[in-house]
């Protein structure tokens, strides 16, 4: 079989977004912790990294204690049916499930779960009653390869807002907007916040950036900025661009060449950064900037078409589209570092 | 997100949704809401020549829906079926089309996936 195409009788007032814990600060692949409002229920998501688990694989949990069941259905479209749940103990159903992602190549229509279904159980005549579900396209690319917890902790205090109300998220996914001060744990001394991370700012750093005012108490924040951010030490002219969690160098300046001409141009230009998008960050901070991107990253040289993914902190060549689709890798995870920046990070064995 | 009625002690990342009720300004939802949802995957999923084509087959079936209702051809209950013959298989849900007018929609189905993806035709 090679395509399947199926209309569904999901409500699309169902469909809500699902977060890509790849541009979250953290770069929420191995953890992202979201809060879900949804119409008439509250959910605590916990998505992280499994390393037992390719991108074609997820682990579904659920966590509830309230007294109404609930039940997490593994939805096949073209089936248009359950392929596996858990559920809430009344109901005797396991708490947890391994769903496979439908629609691969080579595989049956009816074969995996494209989505979830959230439940619940109300009261007789409604009797279990589909309520929430996820985009599959974004189901599987952003939380395919992890382990996802519902928990569901309150049936009681919905927000009456459905799926397509809900607004898109917004990127990256930050808790506080940058050069907010935080204090540190001490209270001696204060962070402050670049691209979602915290970074220890010293006096000097503090003065000269004018950064005067209070800080707030402290929360612990990621170590790590969200993809894309462009950071700066303070009174240093190199510029680093971050994803998963991994610095890069942008060169100063980039030749390249157009229609035959050399162009020289500054570096984050040439690479599509936009210069006014650097942030200054303290001295020394980019010491606690990765130099392997997380597990499950995927990058490539602007001028290289090969393209790489970060396991076990070492890079692998996906040496064909095939692969690509074959391990479930998106392509919209694909993210454009500097030339040459990755020549010399350790590379493992070829993936094929 | 320090609002979110959450266990205290858990940082959250991210807030899906609001947790205000709806305003004045918020569209509440239609009563009848007819959009049609549709999914292609299998190969044509990773198909460069299959840009936009979930799009095109969700606005054709839209629009052959759209017609059959404004006709006077009576609807039969919904049968899901599928194409068993070829690499096209085709699952029709909720559309509470006529037998004849799902035979005549899945057709139309397999004649636009074939005219967009000539390379994955059905080895007859």
């Amino acid at each position: 079989v090679s395509i399947c195409v199926a209309t569904s009788t999901l409500d699309p007032r169902s469909i809500y977004p699902v977060i890509d814990p790849r541009r979250v600060a953290g770069s929420g692949v191995p953890f992202m912790t979201i809060g879900a409002a949804l119409a008439w229920d509250n959910f605590v998501i916990t998505v992280e990294r499994a390393h037992n688990l390719s991108s074609c694989s997820m682990q579904i949990i659920l966590e509830t204690t309230l007294s109404e069941p609930k039940e997490i259905q593994a939805w096949n479209l073209f089936d248009n049916n359950f392929v596996d749940r858990v559920g809430s103990s009344s109901l005797g159903l396991p708490n947890s499930m391994i769903i496979q992602k439908a629609g691969r190549s080579g595989q049956s229509c009816n074969v995996g779960a494209d989505t979830v279904i959230l439940c619940r159980y109300f009261a007789w005549p409604r009797g279990r009653t589909a309520l929430y579900s996820f985009s599959p396209q974004d189901f599987w690319d952003f939380w395919g390869g992890c382990a996802v917890t519902f928990n569901w902790f309150n049936d009681t205090q919905g927000n009456d807002i459905w799926g397509d109300q809900t607004p898109q998220p917004t990127y990256p996914g930050v808790r506080f907007p940058d050069f907010t001060l935080i204090s540190n744990e001490t209270n001696t001394g204060k962070f402050v916040v670049v691209g979602g991370a915290a970074f220890a700012a010293d006096s000097n750093y503090l003065a000269s950036m004018g950064l005067t005012g209070a800080a707030q108490a402290f929360t612990r924040l990621p170590s790590t900025p969200a993809d894309g951010t462009l950071v700066r030490e303070i009174f240093q002219g190199d510029i680093y661009v971050v994803f998963g969690g991994a610095k890069f160098l942008v060169p100063q300046v980039q030749t390249i060449d157009f229609l035959g001409i050399q162009i020289i141009l500054p570096g984050p230009i040439a690479y599509n950064y936009n210069p006014n998008d650097v942030r200054v960050i303290p001295q020394g901070g980019t010491a606690q900037l990765r130099t392997v991107p997380f597990n499950g990253t995927l990058v490539k040289e602007q001028m290289d078409p090969r393209v790489f993914l970060a396991d076990l902190n070492q890079l692998r060549w996906v040496t064909s589209p095939t692969v690509m689709d074959a391990q479930c890798l998106p392509w919209r995870h694909v993210r454009v570092v500097p030339d040459g920046t990755l020549a010399n990070l350790p590379h493992g064995l070829d993936l094929t | 997100m320090a609002d979110f009625p959450t266990r205290k002690g858990i940082p959250l990342d991210y807030i899906l949704g609001s947790l205000s009720q709806p305003g004045e300004g918020v569209t509440p939802p239609p009563a009848d809401f007819s959009q049609i949802q549709v999914f292609v995957s299998g190969d044509a999923a990773s198909d460069t020549r299959a840009i936009g084509l979930p799009e095109d087959l969700r606005l054709l079936v839209q629009g052959f829906v759209h017609r059959s209702r404004t006709s006077d051809r009576k609807a039969a209950p919904d049968i899901p079926a599928s194409d068993e013959n070829g690499d096209i298989r085709i699952a029709l849900h909720g559309l509470h089309l006529a037998p004849e007018e799902l035979r005549e929609l899945r057709q139309m189905i397999r004649g636009m996936v074939r005219k967009r993806l000539p390379g994955k035709e059905a080895t007859k």
